[in-house]
């Protein structure tokens, strides 16, 4: 009976250690995960309050953090898909595998696929916000919705090779059919342009914010209007422009809509805060399914034979179709809730999950062998994942008095230490992590002598220094944002310097194993001439630190 | 104690480990053989719970610095002795590390579990064949402290001088309360186990019996 109550209480103090799930730090994350071969890169919007950045990061095998990017700050939340666009040539040069990120700042870059160094930059327009459309990669360039307007560009540099100018937009990218250009504004003007001549409108009315849908030969808008929404038809004519829209293919629908998705020449799916609906396209008109009246107003995915999305809800979870099995609901298992846009993505075998918050989880947790966040689970809560630790160390803490004191009545004081002693011990283990940080920090001063450069910038001393002696070459960068950790500031001076840092989680915390694609034996860190004994997580920084990275 | 992954010490080149894993089982094996009074049962039953503590130093590696280790080389210096003691603190060492990292550090950890030895020797743990189990629970949660040290020494060299010891030992002071309460766990829970398993069964020694011929022996 006794150890039946032991082994009970132990299960109890050790299940909250059980943890599948990735928690993406810093603002919200409300686009899905883009899926590559040997990584998943999953951006965040920055916190409201600037303290935190928007970010792009790239995870691979059990979640490890490989490269990170900070955008230029902004206080509107990042929209735009991240885009990986293949190598490939055109007459405008050549381009390597990069990955396209759109931010809301109005910058658009390139980066390197696997390393996320930069490969070229351009400003757009800003009225408010700039870029939160998804760029789209077409035959004749990159097609680029910007706040005023639509670009197409190079996709080796990022030149403008042509453009024209539309109504003010807002998550609207533009759709490309038989080489003319689609798109929607905030006004409910459809804008078609083919490069080379003037954009022309037609008027809807409302807002329009998701690229058109080619059915039909037509393009297929949901037009979110006050309190509700429209789906409106347009076919398009001889010359590839839409013509007015069809009477009997208009369909009214809820309010917020989201970005339908076709699934066939005539099918496409629609939704908004009155549910997800099949339409068919006949010549009579829609024919209409309601799949689900569940709110959804992010995007539809169609992928893997599924329609999938987000329910965005205060315990809003996944919404799954299986097209081959006529639609029929499939059940993501998922305790995942809350609000949300993006919807599940394939990662190998199983479905990558994200809410608004930044959770991300892998359900199945194994992914498969195709999944790059595989083979094992996402870690445990001691890095990146949601931290159970307190819940753990206080109830063990509970149960080491209630056990010790028990013992200690029956028996005397060493049955009483006998029986808290495991307890205890799981406590501190448990709070391990937290004790080391708190611990550092009072350590005691020691004077050492100033490090610095005499070739620096006098601008420096007031700032940050961080310093990577590589073998070949020693780079430092000053005058950055304070950051509050080493970490931190590391990955600050390195996006700065245009050099790679890979990351890797251990027990107690992360840890730079290369910089600039030099790993040897490994790295450790000083701060202003001391080696400090804590992991650079953990190592607060002063605002006028000299950091310096060499090789172990 | 070991806070910072990726400072190591010196690193030791191929030739200078061999020769301290040499010297290190040459140091054993020399205790051992002098010990004249341990018979050959006494020397299986010895190595048998070398191997059995290794293991478990392996398998509870993951728990910060919870170190079965240090109990089993105190009570194995308190039942056994000095000598056998610090023989059996360093095969353990050594066997152990062959699966979770031989380095310059071996050094320091076969000698700072050889004073815990020494101490269990000289400390009255074993009050016939009874495990006076309080006081050993007090000196196997004090002696995590010394071991501590013992090992941050190791670290100097590789990077870290003298002047950073302090700040060494400071940091490293939760892991030596995660060792202390890690030992009273393992003694209180295992104390008087690991102790039976180390006094021998009262097995007649073959030589003591007239008119038998003796075989191999360890002394």
């Amino acid at each position: 009976m006794r150890s039946t109550l032991v082994v009970t209480l132990l299960a109890l103090v050790l299940l909250p250690c059980a943890s599948a799930s990735i928690t993406v730090s810093g603002g919200y994350v409300s686009t899905a995960p883009l899926v590559g071969e040997d990584q998943v890169l999953i951006r965040s919007s920055g916190t409201f309050d600037g303290t935190a950045p928007p970010m792009v990061r790239a995870y691979a095998e059990n979640g490890a953090v490989r490269w990170v990017i900070e955008g230029p700050p902004t206080a509107q939340p990042d929209m735009a898909d991240l885009v990986h666009v293949k190598a490939g040539e055109g007459p405008c040069g050549s381009w390597p595998d990069h990955l396209l990120i759109a931010w809301s700042s109005g910058l658009l870059e390139a980066r390197a696929w696997g390393t996320g160094l930069p490969l070229w930059q351009a400003n757009t327009t800003v009225e408010t916000w700039g870029l939160t459309a998804t760029p789209t990669m077409t035959d004749a360039g990159l097609l680029v919705t910007t706040r005023t307007g639509i670009e197409l560009r190079c996709p080796a540099d990022g030149t403008v090779l042509e453009a024209a100018e539309t109504g003010l937009g807002w998550r609207n990218p533009a759709s490309f059919v038989n080489g003319t250009a689609h798109v929607g504004d905030e006004n409910g003007r459809l804008w078609s342009w083919t490069p080379g001549s003037p954009a022309s409108f037609v008027d809807l009315g409302g807002a329009i914010r998701h690229a058109p849908v080619h059915v039909n030969d037509g393009l297929l808008v949901h037009v979110q209007v006050d309190r509700a929404s429209t789906v409106e038809w347009l076919p398009l004519g001889a010359d590839g422009q839409p013509q007015e829209a069809s009477q009997v293919h208009r369909f009214p629908s809820g309010a917020s809509p989201g970005m339908p998705v076709a699934l066939s020449e005539t099918l496409v799916a629609v939704a908004d805060f009155s549910g997800v609906h099949l339409l068919n396209w006949t010549a009579e008109g829609w024919n209409s399914t309601r799949l689900t009246s569940s709110s959804v107003q992010g995007p539809l995915r169609f992928e893997a034979g599924h329609v999938t999305a987000s329910e965005n809800g205060l315990n809003g979870g996944f919404l799954a179709f299986d097209v081959a099995e006529g639609f029929a609901g499939v059940t993501v298992p998922s305790n995942l809730r809350g609000y949300g846009t993006a919807p599940p993505v394939v990662c190998g075998e199983a479905w990558l999950l994200v809410k608004d918050d930044g959770v991300v989880v892998l359900e199945p947790e194994q992914g498969g062998p195709l999944c790059p966040l595989s083979p094992a689970s996402i870690p445990a809560p001691e890095g990146t994942s949601v931290d159970r630790s307190p819940a753990v160390w206080t109830l063990s803490l509970m149960v080491a008095f209630l056990a010790g004191s028990t013992a200690a009545y029956r028996r005397g004081p060493l049955h009483g230490l006998r029986w808290a002693s495991p307890f205890l011990l799981v406590a501190l283990v448990a709070m391990m992590p937290a004790l080391m940080g708190w611990w550092v920090e009072q350590v005691p001063e020691t004077q050492t002598e100033p490090v610095w450069d005499e070739t620096w910038p006098e601008a420096w001393r007031e700032s940050q220094v961080v310093v990577f002696e590589l073998p070949n070459e020693t780079l430092a960068v000053g005058g950055l944002d304070p950051r509050p950790s080493v970490l931190e500031s590391t990955l600050a001076a390195a996006d700065e310097l245009g050099v790679s840092i890979a990351l890797e989680a251990h027990s107690l915390g992360t840890w730079v194993t290369a910089v600039d694609g030099v790993a040897a034996d490994g790295w450790v860190y000083e701060v202003d001439g001391t080696r400090p004994m804590v992991g650079p997580e953990a190592f607060a920084l002063d605002q006028t630190s000299v950091l310096v990275w060499r090789l172990a | 104690m070991f806070a910072s992954v990726g400072v190591h010490g010196p690193e030791l080149s191929p030739t200078a480990a061999l020769v301290l894993d040499v010297l290190l089982l040459g140091a054993a094996t020399l205790l051992l053989l002098q010990d004249k009074r341990m018979t050959r049962h006494q020397g299986v039953l010895l190595l048998s719970f070398v191997a059995v503590v290794a293991v478990l130093r392996v398998v509870m590696a993951s728990l910060p610095n919870v170190q079965p280790v240090t109990v089993a080389v105190l009570l194995a210096g308190a039942s056994l002795g000095a000598r056998r003691g610090v023989a059996f603190a360093i095969l353990v060492t050594m066997l152990s590390n062959a699966v979770l990292g031989d380095g310059y550090w071996t050094l320091f950890q076969a000698a700072g579990w050889s004073l815990i030895a020494v101490v269990g020797s000289r400390a009255n743990l074993v009050e016939g064949d009874r495990l006076l189990l309080g006081r050993a629970t007090m000196f196997a949660a004090v002696l995590a402290l010394p071991f501590g040290l013992i090992t941050n020494m190791s670290l100097i060299g590789g990077g870290v001088g003298l002047a950073q010891l302090p700040a060494l030992v400071w940091t490293g002071l939760p892991f030596d309360l995660s060792h202390a309460l890690g030992n009273v766990v393992v003694m209180l829970w295992a104390g008087p186990l690991m102790l039976r398993m180390l006094l021998p069964v009262d097995v007649p020694d073959a030589t003591a019996i007239q008119g038998v011929e003796a075989d191999v022996h360890l002394v």
